[in-house]
């Protein structure tokens, strides 16, 4: 937990930051009807943006504690699951790496709060590998959605 | 008359019901699923109609789109997911309600406002078809300009806090819009020179990472569901005729958010996903209790899931009359009915008056069947939901988020915006910036450009190009309206301001 931080100071900045990013993205050899709209948001991003700086010195800031709800090593983990996943569909293909992936989330989220003996995984990888076979017969054979393929299929 | 009664006879058949029912079924479990859309399971359905007679085949996928629409209320309630773009303000009063152990409540109050918004849009198109029209070819790039900067004025609305934060949220998400080639030009913007991003971010992707990723990642630091338990007296509440009994209890949120509803529905390319949005949003500036909006209301839910049902047989006027698709699915039926030789205009109303009537009573009798089907199936969609721990729920829900990701462009490469979207949307929120503005500013930033450069180019041959924003009396209308609307929140808190005042100096004459 991050505490007592000035979130307006912090937005406005990221905020600024943000404008000047797409502001150097303009490619000056744009035309004027392909950048009038961005260059006017942009704009009003910093206008927005500036006036949170401003207010972020003032006494009327606001303030709050950042990443204060439950667990932050399980999001962080989680978020590393979710981004492995979409890395191992490329490698694995969607069966494998779905199956491979659920279970272990499941498992890591399960220990936060119980054991898990061998053979009680051993049940979840065979739900979690009907749950994904559901999934893609719905969508490789009725909807015809060509789902990643790697091992075996 | 004649024509009215052959088509009721028409429909009353075992098979149509079945159809009917059916097609319901289908579309609810459609709409639940993030990333499948009404157009989607539409376009899938497409060919199991061909060997069917024009009247089945258009009975069946009217009913699938009935039931799509409203099926997107079931996830934005259970998991904070609007299944489709048309449920996006579901969530912000759904979602509350089920973490208060409010959910078969919610439910209830989605499916009687979705089944009395698709009445309403039958009957709209039954009497009301040749003036909408005529309306609906009224709007041009200007008012499509100023429909969207109206939708904007709700960022205001959604700002959780500071509405410098919703401003800056909703700009945010105008900018991830301009991400790709310009709309007019065709111009590369923003791509950083990485080719996928020449396809820009497509509106769905970012809705799913956006309201589906933060929840994920919430589940997992609890360390349980964010489902509440539904108590004795909330089944109580969550009975039809108590529900009915509410929902009518404020008829003229109901009829307004019909009315917006069938306004945008006649606009072709606009939609449920704007309807439900401009709705909540007056359903907020119209409540004597806007303060309450955002935990838990009903009257939020209310306006959302009627203004999007009437969308689906709104969005037919101009498809029937004109055939103009009014919404992305229509083009489906638009399809469908040209697949059988039936060509809209005058003539679908005479020569093949039975049919076309019967349809639309159809579309009558599926908002109908979706009260069975939905409070049916809402109950057993919860019960699976929360019944399901949260370790087993959180690797679910992310499957059927890549999944239903993957399967919009069949683009691994959209699964990985989607969670880099998802990611940045909780650390967001956690300085005060929402999903929701951001979100919004994606979905009507790139309306509002089209229609500003398309109104510009149209105005090249003036003097000042820009008057032709302010030129058509529909404009006017809708520049007042935006006016009010931007302003309505500023002018309630100076009203509260003058309100108290008024109140401390009473206190103290005392």
């Amino acid at each position: 937990m991050i505490r007592n931080v000035n979130t307006d100071l912090v937005a406005g900045t990221l905020g600024l930051l943000l404008s000047l990013t797409f502001w150097s993205l303009i490619d000056p050899r744009m035309t004027h009807m392909s950048a009038v709209f961005p260059t006017a948001m942009i704009g009003i991003m910093a206008i927005a943006s500036a006036l949170l700086v401003i207010k972020g010195f003032s006494r009327a800031a606001e303030r709050g504690n950042l990443f204060d709800v439950g667990s932050n090593v399980r999001v962080l983990a989680t978020g590393l699951f979710f981004f492995g996943w979409v890395i191992a569909i490329g490698y694995l293909g969607f069966f494998v790496s779905s199956v491979l992936v659920m279970s272990l989330l499941a498992l890591y989220l399960a220990l936060a709060g119980r054991r898990v003996s061998p053979a009680r995984f051993a049940l979840w990888v065979g739900i979690v590998a009907c749950e994904v076979a559901f999934f893609y017969l719905i969508f490789t054979r009725l909807l015809h959605v060509l789902l990643p393929e790697g091992w075996f299929f | 008359m004649d024509i009215c009664l052959q088509a009721m006879g028409a429909l009353a058949h075992p098979k149509m019901i079945l159809l009917i029912f059916g097609g319901v079924t289908i579309g609810l479990f459609a709409g639940a699923m993030p990333g499948l859309t009404a157009t989607m399971a539409l376009a899938v359905l497409l060919p199991f109609t061909f060997t069917m007679t024009p009247l089945d085949g258009l009975v069946a996928l009217g009913a699938v789109y009935m039931g799509a629409i409203y099926g997107g209320s079931f996830a934005a309630i259970l998991v904070n997911t609007p299944g489709t773009p048309s449920s996006i303000a579901t969530a912000f009063e759904g979602y509350p309600m089920a973490k208060q152990g409010r959910a078969l409540e919610a439910i209830s109050v989605a499916t009687v406002a979705s089944a009395i918004g698709g009445i309403a849009g039958v009957l709209f198109l039954l009497f009301l078809a040749p003036p909408l029209a005529l309306l609906s070819i009224r709007f041009g790039p200007a008012e499509y300009f100023w429909v969207a900067m109206l939708g904007l004025t709700l960022i205001a609305t959604l700002s959780e806090g500071s509405v410098f934060k919703g401003f800056l949220g909703g700009t945010i998400g105008i900018m991830l819009g301009t991400i790709g080639l310009s709309p007019v030009g065709g111009e590369s913007r923003f791509t950083l020179g990485i080719p996928v991003m020449q396809g820009g971010i497509e509106m769905i992707v970012a809705l799913i990472g956006l309201f589906v990723i933060p929840e994920l990642y919430n589940m997992a630091a609890l360390g349980r569901a964010s489902l509440g338990a539904v108590s004795v007296a909330d089944k109580e509440k969550s009975s039809f005729w108590r529900v009915a009994a509410k929902v009518f209890s404020k008829p003229g949120n109901l009829i307004r958010s019909c009315i917006i509803g069938e306004i945008i529905a006649i606009m072709p390319g606009a939609g449920g996903n704007i309807a439900n949005l401009v709705a909540y949003n007056e359903a907020k500036r119209a409540s004597k209790t806007p303060e309450r909006f955002g935990t838990g209301t009903t009257e939020g839910l209310i306006a959302s899931e009627s203004s999007n049902n009437v969308t689906v047989a709104g969005s037919m006027v101009p498809l029937l009359t004109l055939g103009i698709p009014g919404a992305p699915p229509d083009a489906v039926i638009l399809g469908v009915m040209l697949l059988h030789g039936l060509r809209p205009g005058i003539e679908l109303f005479t020569t093949s008056g039975v049919l076309t009537y019967a349809f639309i009573f159809s579309m009558g009798l599926a908002a109908i069947a979706m009260v069975p089907v939905g409070l049916l199936g809402g109950r057993l969609i919860y019960r699976v939901i929360f019944r399901t721990p949260h370790f087993f729920l959180v690797p679910t829900i992310g499957l059927a988020t890549i999944v239903g990701t993957f399967a919009l462009r069949n683009s691994l490469s959209d699964v990985m915006i989607m969670l880099i979207l998802g990611t940045t949307g909780y650390l967001l929120k956690q300085i005060g910036i929402a999903s929701a503005p951001i979100v919004l500013g994606l979905i009507l930033g790139t309306i509002a450009e089209v229609g500003y450069v398309q109104a510009i180019l149209g105005g090249a041959a003036y003097r000042f190009p820009w008057f032709r924003l302010f030129e058509n009396p529909l404009s006017w209308i809708l520049i007042a309206m935006v006016v009010v609307s931007a302003a309505w929140p500023f002018l309630l808190a100076l009203k509260r301001r003058m309100w108290s005042a008024e109140k401390v100096n009473k206190g103290g004459a005392k």
